[in-house]
């Protein structure tokens, strides 16, 4: 590490010129470098050796062969105490780590001839010493203030600071810090352990974890923070690091307050928790999503009413909104997807695509984007309001509506035409009895014949739009549908036509009139076997079912469903089909009487008849609902054939 | 015709109609007195001892309801036999319950005409000694 500087090699360097070196020079050299040992060893602070040094060197080198020594080292310049200046100089270069850091300079006499090897050997060894005592005292004053800046760290810092040791885990040190957070004093804590500062509840654990940490430390420098709480109720964050030294291991524990941040945290997570509730409860299907309108989240209702809870969240996020195709947006997709453009976008009405897991329908749906503060969209939400069910309610309701304005149309109509046919009706019996036998006789019964027909087409609108009265019995939906079944299995109108009857077992009896609602059934089989002119398949089923939409019909019902293959309805003919004399048959054919009598019928029964068709060519699907508790209002002492006239007949009423 | 027919007094708003009943009663025999409403009826049946009464059950001014009421109070003799539109239940127990004596449904049957006023004539003249 020492060399000579660069023109006193060749006699350094020789061996030959050591060994025939003056006894007294040597001696004097091994005294020099024997003093400056000791120097080195005794005193501690480094200009009182580097003063010293000089003179040394030159009572080393002897009186004779020189006028001084000046030696240069960390900045600073020491001569020695007889130094004259001369030109005749010889040097000798410090290095530390091969780099110059000082300077030994001989003036020596103008007649002095070059330096004896011994001389020159005491020249390096000096400066080899010099530069080990530099760099010593170098690393010294680098570790002081070090030590004084951790000093400073340890004290002032924020987060509390505990130093244990490592094998005892007795504390050995603490901050200022360290103390707010677990109360005493430095002198207190320095008889605990460190888990004795902690909360009693939490101190087991702690422990625990302390000591899994401390021997995790083995393998890495810092180990996963631990929480606790201290003895005073603060949470803390302790972070340890195992300090080293030649005796024994410090653990150096690094305490952060998270009091604050926990509370927080908390009521973060309480208000997260909060709006999480909100979103899963609510009965509005909900769908959050990024910028790009990919699906991050999705509330329970809309895994239950879109995938009838057969497909998990998991499932759907990830995918864009657009994919999961609940809804038929009929090319205003773009228009819809401006909501994470940071319009709110409100689509009223949109068809619900018919899926696997769900039935068509209608809903209204909303794009409603979440800004910043910077109004820059974070987050979207989309809201799909199924209003499948209230749009069904609505119709319903409005059908019957209509279907009361009609009847009550037609009782006036009823009985306008009621009158006159009575009275001509009366005249012509009156003639035909003085008639008997005539000629003309035959052509009045032909009359009154024809006006007995329109009497009796009055009758039945009558019937119609008057609320009926009937005679209720517990009956079994299932043998009713069976009945008629067998009645018109082999007819003409059933005879190419597959039947299937898919009903459920075990179906209670329901409060019914098994003549009217076999009427019902009649109508509508015999509907379904005109539809299907070249014959196709009829399905009957039944089953229970626990409620109907808008809660205006209360449940529980028996849903009977008769499906056809055939032509279908179309869906302006749907809107129409069970209003009085409506009739897609050729003229002659029907009254167009028969559906509306029926869900007249159904109605009085509690219940409704739902018909349903995806169009002409699709076949039909009517859906009679009858309560198992049988019709709210209706009273079942009245007693009085319905599709027969009142007509009373007998003299005891008054008796 | 009798030496002491039966008065029976038609009421309808139809002239058409009381004019059809009152020829197939005028050839059963009976007396027979018509009137336009309640109000009329009640003036004629002052004037005139009636014993049967056919009245519709809907008329402006006095209805059959009404008529009933008033000739069960005045003239509890009289009997009252109601003709109301097809199948109006609650008509016939309504009138059944005030009094009536029996209860004619439209369309007529003439037949049914003559047995039910037939029938209330009998009731209204007690039977002759024999």
């Amino acid at each position: 590490m020492i060399e000579a500087g660069s023109g006193e090699v060749n006699a350094f360097e020789s061996g030959a010129a050591a060994a025939s070196g003056d006894v007294n020079l040597r001696i004097r050299t091994l005294t020099c470098l024997l003093q400056l040992g000791r120097l080195i060893e005794a005193e501690d602070r480094v200009d009182s050796v580097r003063r010293r040094v000089p003179d040394l060197i030159a009572e080393g080198l002897g009186p004779s062969n020189q006028q001084g020594v000046k030696l240069s080292l960390g900045g600073f310049t020491f001569l020695s105490t007889w130094f004259v200046e001369s030109p005749h100089v010889v040097r000798k270069k410090i290095l530390s780590h091969q780099q110059p850091v000082g300077e030994i300079e001989v003036h020596l006499p103008e007649t002095a001839g070059p330096l004896t090897p011994e001389q020159w050997d005491l020249l390096a060894g000096v400066a080899e010493r010099m530069a080990r005592f530099q760099e010593r005292k170098n690393l010294q004053s680098a570790l002081e203030r070090s030590e004084q800046r951790y000093q400073r760290l340890f004290r002032q810092a924020r987060d509390g600071i505990v130093l244990v040791d490592a094998d005892t885990a007795l504390i050995l040190d603490a901050n200022e810090s360290f103390l707010d957070l677990v109360g005493g004093s430095l002198d207190e804590l320095q008889t605990c352990k460190l888990w004795e500062v902690i909360a009693p509840e939490d101190r087991e654990p702690f422990q625990a974890d302390l000591e899994r940490a401390i021997a995790e430390t083995e393998r890495q420098w810092q180990v996963a923070p631990i929480v606790a709480t201290t003895r005073l109720g603060r949470q803390i964050e302790v972070t340890c690091s195992m300090l080293h030294f030649i005796e024994s291991n410090v653990l150096q524990c690094i305490c952060r307050d998270i009091t604050e941040r926990q509370m927080l945290t908390n009521r973060i997570a309480e208000s997260e928790n909060r709006y999480r509730a909100i979103f899963e409860s609510t009965p509005v299907a909900m769908i959050s999503c990024d910028t790009h309108g990919r699906v991050l989240d999705v509330n329970a209702s809309l895994l239950s009413k879109f995938y009838g809870d057969a497909v998990t969240k998991d499932a759907l996020v990830g995918q864009h909104v657009l994919e999961l195709g609940l809804c038929d947006l009929q090319g205003r997709q773009v228009e819809f997807m401006q909501f994470l453009r940071g319009v709110c976008v409100q689509m009223r009405d949109v068809p619900i695509l018919e899926s696997s897991y769900r039935r068509a329908g209608y809903a209204h749906i909303r794009g409603i984007p979440l800004l910043d503060a910077q109004n820059k969209v974070i987050l979207g939400l989309v809201i799909i309001e199924d209003i499948t069910e209230v749009r069904e309610a609505q119709r319903a309701m409005l059908q019957s509506a209509k279907m009361a304005a009609v009847g009550q149309m037609m009782a006036g109509f009823a009985h306008e035409i009621g009158t006159p046919l009575g009275i001509i009706s009366a005249n012509a019996q009156y003639l035909l009895n003085d008639w008997q036998g005539k000629p003309g006789a035959e052509e009045l019964r032909v009359i009154l014949h024809e006006t007995n027909r329109i009497t009796n087409l009055v009758q039945k609108l009558l019937i119609f739009s008057r609320p009926a009265a009937f005679k209720l019995a517990p009956a079994s939906v299932n043998d009713l549908i069976r009945e008629i079944v067998e009645m018109l299995r082999h007819q003409q109108i059933l005879r190419s036509v597959e039947i299937v009857q898919n009903f459920a077992p075990d179906l209670p009896l329901i409060p019914l009139d098994a003549t009217l609602i076999k009427q019902v059934f009649f109508n509508l089989i015999i509907n379904a076997g005109q539809a299907m002119p070249n014959g196709g398949r009829l399905t009957l089923a039944t089953r229970l079912v626990k409620s109907l939409a808008g809660g205006r019909f209360k449940g529980p019902f028996i849903e009977a469903e008769i499906t056809d293959t055939g032509i279908g309805i179309s869906p302006a003919n749907l809107r129409k089909i069970f209003l009085p004399f409506f009739t897609t048959k050729e003229p002659g054919k029907g009254t167009g009487l028969g559906l509306s009598m029926s869900y007249r019928t159904v109605q009085n029964h509690g219940g409704t008849i739902v018909a349903e068709s995806r169009g002409e060519g699709c076949g039909a699907t009517f859906r009679v609902f009858l309560p198992l508790a049988g019709p709210a209002d209706q009273t079942t002492e009245t007693t009085g054939d319905w599709m027969e006239p009142i007509h009373y007949r007998g003299g005891n009423a008054h008796a | 015709m009798p030496d002491n027919p039966v008065t029976v007094l038609v009421v309808d708003d139809d002239n058409e109609m009381t004019s059809i009943i009152q020829k197939v009663l005028v050839r059963e025999q009976y007396q027979v007195l018509t009137a336009e409403n309640g109000d009329e009826a009640l003036t004629v049946m002052e004037r005139h001892p009636v014993q049967v009464v056919v009245a519709d059950w809907k008329m402006p001014c006095c209805d059959g309801m009404r008529l009933i009421e008033i000739a069960r109070e005045r003239f509890p003799q009289t009997k009252v036999i109601m003709i109301t539109a097809f199948g109006e239940v609650n008509d016939y127990l309504d009138a059944m319950n005030r009094g009536a004596f029996e209860f004619l449904s439209k369309p007529l049957s003439i037949d049914e005409l003559k047995t039910l006023v037939g029938q209330a004539a009998a009731a209204a003249r007690p039977a002759p000694a024999p």
